[in-house]
């Protein structure tokens, strides 16, 4: 009998494993998806803006997560467009769901986007110590149980609702992305492990709407669901300083763009066989890229010190490093391990990063109402899609009104307006005095411009509506 | 609008091929014929602006101006799935002389590797392209006069009339071979004498086109597969070819007669010898017109002139002045006026007398001295420079069978309108799947810049660099690619070919 009973021994070493092993999230007893929807249910909220422009005005609404106890909530980039000035996004609110009311309805303020990192974050104004979700870099791994909270349209009370799938591949590419098999929450929803611990959100999916005001979004998120979401460790960044409001942050810029992935026959012919590399496709000029004796065609291989990512295929090569650049600092000291031709030895060079130069979002803005189109001063994109010298000046146009009389002359989105009757145009600010004046001194005489446009100037002349 | 490129094959029949117009209009004519004859009171009457149609009319031209049509079988040299091809397509034309050159279209037999002529007679003969002229969509092919003398057939041709005669109103006949129905002959009025597309830039696949005239708008009826043949008047000379229409539309465009004229006259001079066209297309340049370029675009000054403080119909605006070319090079700037060219008033206040404009400095001397005296501001000045040959934006193309793709002369205008930094090196128009440059990831408009690090400067480079590779054979060739702003490489991976023999 006793050959046949386990030892004494025996029977402690699971329950001693079990004391001695550290904890992980895997060991523990999974939770019920009612509990994990009660745990984190309350955080999920409906953020909404006023899109106020030329166009005229437009309620987005988009899904927010609480983060903080001070009520920060998280957004995804794309719902707080960079594209769009931050005077044109007003009266911010945050809608939170009631079981059987109406949401509450609390004011909120933009923090700011952190490009870096992808997201963007708003902060509510009264009502704080509100339920919240805290982000950490947890395991995401192929077989895991994944949950998704999402928020339903402003038709079902902005409630949460729970899904549940299973990470099926892990993806790199320049944003690193899980790929689920059964259906996420919709886009920025939260994603969740078997412990109600946050692993990520659901990112901007091929279909589907960024906004749940899309008037043609309705509840079709709920037939073709997301299948992807981006791991916490892409963005955990972003909860180390959040953005300040009217502060724009200080991106990195080195001057190297269209950075490609060296094929493998390429890889073959510079005796790179096995190694990840890029090719730089142009270095702007005037950069600290292009100051430190960096050219086009030179190859990569290494940065820091360090391989390059590989990604999942050599597309992925260039835009990786590329983001593993962005997320550096202003004023810090970056090598390139470099092959400047076939049979050369590799060459290090340093790059002190510079700032990046203002985008189209921050530029100065006029609305020529009476004619119907807006302009904005020029930006560094303005000049280098020109292929302009970097000192060029002049406006670029970026809306017309349907109908006007700005339209009925031809002028379009994205034409350099270079002269008006005759003066050259520079500024925002001072074609808005140029312009006044001549349409006050003026009222029925058409105005006369001259634009950019693909390479070549078009003289358009607006008549004012007689 | 497209041009009425003939597809027969691919068109349903119309199920009334005869307009009911015609009928009316005869009747109407008969009846005005029959009143005229009955009143013996009535005051003399002046000459008719234009010949009428008549049945009597009718009869004459079309039995006159017959013999003098062909439908062309045409197989067009053109270059798809990275290899030159053939595109075989059905078209009209008007025999012009006793040499039996025939006058169609660009988009007809234009690049023409292969052509049979149908004549009136409906015999067939061979014939071979002398010239051709994109930018007015003109092309000329000879007949076969030997084949023409073996086979005793006759042919006659179509006297040459005046389009800068003709009225608004007045029947005109086009004859052609509209879906492949040959010897079709449709009735209808002149509408208008100078319609102008402006601004719109038209293209025949890629080949610029139509802007060095305006075009006689007709509501004859006309086809695809009418293109390239005759409109003519009710006196039977010929006053235009049969180009372009809105189809089913009555709205129909023809190139008039005089501008065609030129351009006949221009290829027919500067084509070679007929016996030396029979070598390969590639290694002649057929004949062609040759035009001067300032690198101006141009703009009626209608409403602008008090803006400008200029006469009314006094120059042409200045729209937009092409980088490198040679108004830029003098200083020219957009919204100078253009008053004069050595001395030579220039004016355009309407969109209609564009054309008119751009004709007459295509006419200037190539790479001869230019003085332009034009208005800037208050001041007006002179200034000098030296034209330049015009060049389509399409360069000379060839194929690479082995490497699986056809690539293009980067020319001065692609580099222009393509924001290129220059004009070096060849741009790839089409791939073959499979092949290795398919493989490698190469693209339509990636533009070539190197070759096994050899610099492309163009086509006649990049072929010696690919005959190199070829003669070397090469397994691996290493490509400099510029695409949009950003330089990338490939290699083409080739198959070991096995070297020829040397033993006999």
């Amino acid at each position: 009998m006793q050959r046949n009973a386990p030892s004494i021994t025996a029977r402690l070493i699971p329950l001693l494993a079990a004391i001695l092993l550290p904890s992980t999230a895997g060991a523990q007893t999974a939770l019920t998806p009612a509990q994990i929807y009660a745990k984190v249910a309350p955080a999920m909220v409906a953020v909404q803006f006023t899109w106020d422009s030329e166009r005229g005005r437009q309620d987005l609404v988009g899904i927010g997560i609480v983060c903080d106890a001070a009520g920060t909530i998280l957004l995804p980039l794309v719902m707080a467009n960079p594209g769009l000035p931050d005077d044109q996004m007003k009266d911010w609110k945050v809608y939170i769901p009631r079981e059987g009311k109406d949401p509450d309805e609390v004011p909120a303020t933009f923090l700011g986007r952190d490009e870096r990192n992808g997201v963007a974050f708003v902060r509510t104004t009264e009502n704080k110590n509100r339920p919240f979700v805290t982000f950490t870099d947890l395991p995401t791994d192929v077989g895991q149980t994944v949950y998704s909270v999402g928020v339903l349209p402003k038709s079902g009370g902005y409630r949460p609702y729970l899904t549940t799938a299973m990470i099926s591949a892990r993806l790199a590419g320049e944003t690193p992305t899980r790929l689920v098999a059964g259906p996420l929450g919709n886009f920025g929803a939260i994603v969740l492990n078997d412990q109600a611990q946050p692993i990520g959100y659901v990112n901007a999916q091929a279909e589907g709407s960024v906004f749940l005001s899309d008037p043609r979004g309705g509840l079709t998120f709920l037939n073709s669901p997301p299948k992807f979401f981006v791991p916490t460790y892409d963005f955990i960044g972003a909860f180390k300083t959040y953005p300040k409001p009217g502060e724009a942050t200080k991106l990195p810029w080195s001057g190297i763009t269209r950075l490609s992935g060296l094929s493998k026959d390429v890889a073959e012919v510079f005796g790179l066989t096995g190694t990840v590399a890029a090719e730089i496709g142009e270095v702007i000029p005037g950069t600290a890229a292009e100051k430190a004796g960096l050219r086009k065609g030179m190859i990569i291989t290494q940065f820091m010190g360090k391989p390059l990512d590989g990604g999942d295929e050599p597309d992925d090569i260039g835009p990786t490093l590329s983001r593993a650049i962005s997320r550096l600092n202003v004023g810090e000291d970056v090598n390139f391990t470099v092959i400047t031709a076939k049979g050369e030895a590799p060459k290090t060079f340093t790059v002190k990063l510079d700032e990046r130069p203002p985008t189209p979002s921050t530029a100065k803005r006029f609305f020529a109402d009476d004619l119907g189109f807006s302009v904005r001063d020029s930006v560094f994109v303005d000049t280098y899609r020109r292929k302009l010298a970097a000192d060029a000046k002049g406006l670029v146009v970026v809306f017309i009104r349907e109908q006007s009389a700005a339209a009925a002359a031809k002028l379009a989105p994205n034409d350099m307006i270079t002269e008006m009757n005759g003066q050259p145009v520079t500024t925002a600010e001072t074609f808005k005095t140029a312009y006044e004046a001549a349409r006050k001194a003026k009222p029925k005489e058409a105005v006369v411009i001259q634009v950019l446009r693909e390479g070549a100037t078009e003289v358009i002349r607006i008549e004012p509506p007689q | 609008m497209h041009p009425t490129n003939p597809a027969v094959s691919r068109v349903r029949l119309p199920t009334h091929p005869t307009p009911p117009r015609f009928s009316t209009l005869l009747r109407t004519c008969s009846l005005v014929a029959i009143l005229t004859a009955g009143c013996h009171h009535a005051p003399p009457r002046p000459p008719p602006p234009f010949p009428d149609a008549s049945p009597a009319n009718i009869v004459a031209v079309t039995g006159s101006i017959f013999p003098a049509v062909v439908r062309l079988d045409v197989a067009q040299e053109i270059y798809a799935d990275g290899k030159r091809t053939l595109r075989r397509e059905i078209g009209s034309g008007v025999i012009i002389d006793q040499q039996g050159h025939v006058l169609t279209n660009y988009h007809v037999a234009g690049r023409a590797a292969e052509i049979y002529v149908t004549l009136f007679s409906k015999e067939r003969v061979k014939a071979k392209l002398v010239g051709d002229d994109h930018w007015t969509d003109l092309a000329i092919v000879q007949l076969d006069l030997d084949e023409i003398a073996q086979k005793h057939i006759t042919f006659s041709h179509a006297p040459l009339g005046d389009s800068d005669s003709l009225k608004v109103g007045q029947p005109v006949m086009a004859i052609g071979t509209p879906f492949g129905l040959a010897r079709t002959t449709t009735l209808g009025v002149v509408s208008n004498t100078d319609r102008t597309f402006y601004p719109e830039k038209q293209t025949i696949d890629e080949y610029e086109t139509g802007q060095f005239s305006n075009w006689i708008q007709m509501d004859t009826p006309i086809a695809p597969g009418n293109s390239g043949g005759p409109l003519v008047d009710l006196s039977g000379k010929l006053v235009g070819i049969n180009t372009r229409g809105f189809p089913g539309q009555a709205l129909n465009f023809a190139i008039p007669i005089n501008l065609a004229k030129d351009v006949a006259a221009e290829i027919i001079r500067t084509a070679p010898a007929y016996a030396a066209t029979t070598q390969s297309s590639a290694t002649i340049t057929p004949g062609h017109v040759t035009r001067a370029d300032l690198g101006v675009d141009l703009m009626p000054l209608q409403d602008l002139e008090s803006f400008y403080e200029v006469d009314v119909n006094t120059g042409v605006l200045i729209n937009s002045v092409d980088r490198k070319g040679p108004a830029e090079k003098a200083g020219l700037k957009p919204q100078d006026i253009l008053l004069a060219l050595n001395g030579q008033p220039v004016n355009a206040r309407f969109p209609e007398e564009i054309a008119p404009v751009r004709r007459t400095i295509s006419r200037l001397p190539v790479d001869q001295n230019v003085a332009l005296l034009v208005r800037r501001g208050k001041q007006t000045l002179t200034f000098n420079t030296k034209t330049e040959k015009l060049e389509g934006a399409v360069g000379e193309e060839r194929e690479l069978k082995d490497w699986g793709l056809s690539v293009r002369d980067v020319t001065r205008a692609y580099a222009v309108q393509g924001q290129l930094d220059d004009d070096l090196g060849v741009v790839v128009t089409t791939l073959t799947n499979g092949f290795p440059a398919a493989k490698a990831e190469i693209k339509p408009e990636d533009v070539i810049r190197s070759v096994n690090q050899q610099p492309v400067e163009d086509l006649q480079a990049f072929m010696a660099l690919y005959q190199k590779a070829h003669d070397a054979h090469d397994t691996a060739v290493l490509l400099e690619i510029q695409r949009g702003r950003g330089l990338v490489r490939a290699v083409l991976r080739l198959t070991a070919t096995t070297k020829p023999s040397t033993k006999p």
